[in-house]
């Protein structure tokens, strides 16, 4: 099988999906109260309504515990000469090539969160579709920006 | 060729945009009129409409006036907007294929539509539409963008322009289109369409005392004559999805000149589709299961760029419906980069179960509940379910990869089973994705995806060790560096 070798990205990506996780539940649990609230108010029996915290609570405890450390475990990237390697997933391992000569353009982008914690994420565009790599250290996805760029062109200039 | 001063289009234009705006508009008046007048008619109730069409029909006139165009050896410039200018110019040698189609309008004037598509579609700019040129114009714009092609690719001896006939690479027979539209299976989309349409009238057709008849009818001795009515309707749907068809595959011809595929079709509306080779991204042949019975399949080509024959983003259809055995030569003949015959890996024996299950899945829970419902008669459902598992069993027959040092193909499906041949160069990413059962089996799904946004292909299932294998032939020779 194909070997791992790419780097991690930085670990206070979990912090960040932690805010993300909490925010979104936040909301799902706005709509789960208004839900509950609704059914409370046609006599629905208490067990109803005790599943739906149920639910609710079980969303907080993967979103907000579980589900960011493994998706910051999970993550490898690799950027050779000639291609990026990707590997990413929870629920399924996805591993992604994109071979350097597709690529387009690359953004550094940073959300307020991840400015917060001196991460970017740099997103890889191929004519096809758009590949992010979350959560790197500032300098690190200037870095790497620049490297792209350099070695697309250059890969750009043989192809041709 | 020097620049020409800016030309306007034909005063037909104007006619062939008013035609279709008006169609756009003629539901929603209708809706408004009829909303309006619930409490009698008034003159009232015409002023919304009339209004609608007095703007139409003046920015009609006014956008025919501001659309001017021109092009020289290198540039076509278009300028238009009635309140807005704008002014766009594309180099010729950007134009990624343009198609030529004869409306209704069109033909009643002796001229054309031509329709370019350029690169950068993500912008929503791609397109260019010149409603109603002359014939010889249209003609010489195509010869100006093969030149400007040929100039930008060999400046060095620019190839002669050939004006000798070039030859014919495929065609359809009559019956060939008859049975063409017989199997295409468009019936559902004119049903879709039909209930879309009705759905508009929702304000005053009586939809709840319509179905309370029903009712009572079925309830009578009436179903059989709503059973009755309701084939009569999918028949008639059925036969206008062929009538469509086969004014669409009519005179159906495709032929290359130098480095372009042309294919020109049409009855009602005359079009041709020129695609420049070297925008083809991939070929696709699919073929349903009615085709597949009697040895036939149609094959498509993906093209990066809009969607240049109406059909979805991407695709262009190269043959509607062609013997299997035709395909190589044919594909052969226009894209000669390609190899078609290539052995295909079947999937290993341990996916046949995870092949198998699938559709049970979601089946199993809807199927129960129905079968219970409905007991003594609705038990007949559960027959669905070997049916199922019989199904997965041919998909997961149908399935396989194919790799060469060139190109990747990949082939699923088994109502409408797909193989699409990629190759390597133009293959934007490859994704193995291993969930957590595929992982306990080894195996893995591979997708491989191209231009345009969106377009990939995939197998569901592959060895982990096949799936590893085709992502190493992507893979470059140098090994790791950050």
């Amino acid at each position: 099988m194909l070997r791992n070798s790419g780097k991690p990205i930085s670990e206070k990506a979990i912090t960040v999906w932690r805010w993300t996780g909490a925010l979104g539940t936040l909301v799902s649990g706005a709509v789960i109260g208004g839900m509950a609230w609704v059914l409370a108010r046609f006599h629905v029996p208490k067990w109803c309504l005790g599943m739906l915290a149920g639910i609710w609570l079980i969303e907080v405890v993967l979103w907000v515990g579980w589900v960011p450390v493994l998706r910051q475990r999970r993550w490898r990237y690799a950027i050779r000469e000639e291609e990026i390697d990707i590997q990413r997933g929870v629920w399924s391992t996805k591993r992604t090539l994109i071979p350097m000569t597709r690529v387009q353009y690359v953004d550094v982008r940073q959300g307020p969160l991840l400015k917060r914690y001196g991460l970017a994420s740099i997103a890889v565009f191929t004519a096809a579709a758009a590949h992010e790599i979350p959560a790197l250290p500032m300098e690190e996805a200037e870095r790497l920006c620049c490297l792209i760029a350099e070695w697309a062109k250059v890969a750009d200039d043989n192809d041709a | 060729m020097t620049r020409k001063a800016r030309r306007r289009l034909h005063p037909i234009a104007i006619m062939a945009g008013l035609g279709k705006e008006l169609k756009n508009m003629v539901v929603p008046l209708l809706v408004i009129m009829a909303a309006g007048s619930r409490h009698g008619f008034s003159w009232t109730d015409i002023l919304v409409p009339l209004a609608a069409l007095i703007y139409t029909l003046v920015m009609g006139v006014l956008s025919w006036l501001r659309f001017t165009y021109e092009w020289d050896d290198t540039c076509l410039v278009v300028e238009e907007g009635v309140f807005v200018r704008k002014k766009r110019s594309i180099p010729l040698e950007r134009i990624h294929g343009i198609s030529v189609t004869e409306g209704i309008w069109q033909r009643m004037a002796g001229v054309v539509q031509v329709h370019i598509e350029t690169a950068g579609d993500a912008l929503g700019e791609a397109e260019v539409t010149l409603r109603a040129i002359s014939r010889e114009e249209a003609r010489r714009l195509q010869r100006c963008v093969e030149q400007a092609k040929h100039k930008a690719e060999n400046a060095s001896h620019p190839e002669p322009l050939a004006n000798r006939p070039h030859p014919v690479l495929f065609t359809l027979s009559m019956k060939e289109v008859w049975v063409a539209s017989l199997t295409s299976g468009g019936a559902l989309g004119v049903v879709a369409a039909l209930c879309a349409f009705l759905s508009q009238f929702s304000d005053f057709i009586p939809y709840e005392a319509l179905v309370r008849d029903i009712q009572s009818t079925w309830n009578g001795h009436g179903r059989w004559y709503i059973a009755l009515l309701i084939l009569s309707i999918l028949l008639a749907a059925y036969g206008v999805a062929i009538v469509q068809n086969m004014i669409r595959y009519a005179s159906f011809v495709v032929r290359k000149q130098e480095d372009t595929i042309v294919i020109a079709r049409g009855w009602l509306e005359r079009k041709a589709v020129s695609v420049p080779v070297d925008r083809v991204q991939g070929v696709v042949i699919h073929e349903n299961w009615l085709r597949r019975f009697f040895g036939y399949a149609s094959v498509s080509i993906i093209h990066a760029g809009g969607a240049l024959d109406g059909g979805p983003s991407g695709e262009v259809v190269l043959c509607p419906l062609v013997k299997k055995h035709r395909i190589v030569p044919i594909v052969q003949a226009c894209l000669p980069e390609y190899r078609l015959d290539v052995p295909f890996c079947p999937l290993p024996q341990r996916a046949k179960s995870r092949y198998m299950l699938r559709p049970l899945y979601w089946l199993t829970i809807p199927v129960g509940v129905a079968a219970y419902m409905e007991r003594p008669w609705g038990a007949g459902l559960l027959f669905v379910l070997p049916l199922a598992l019989w199904i997965g069993a041919r998909r997961y027959q149908a399935a396989g990869w194919a790799l060469s040092s060139k190109q990747l193909s990949l082939r699923n499906g088994w109502f409408r089973r797909t193989t699409a041949h990629l190759l390597k160069r133009h293959v934007q990413s490859l994704e193995i994705a291993t969930t957590w059962w595929q992982r306990k089996k080894q195996l893995a799904t591979i997708s491989a995806s191209v231009m345009p946004v969106g377009t990939r292909s995939r197998v569901v299932d592959v060895d982990e060790e096949d799936a590893a294998s085709i992502y190493r032939w992507l893979q470059g020779e140098k090994g790791d560096q950050t």
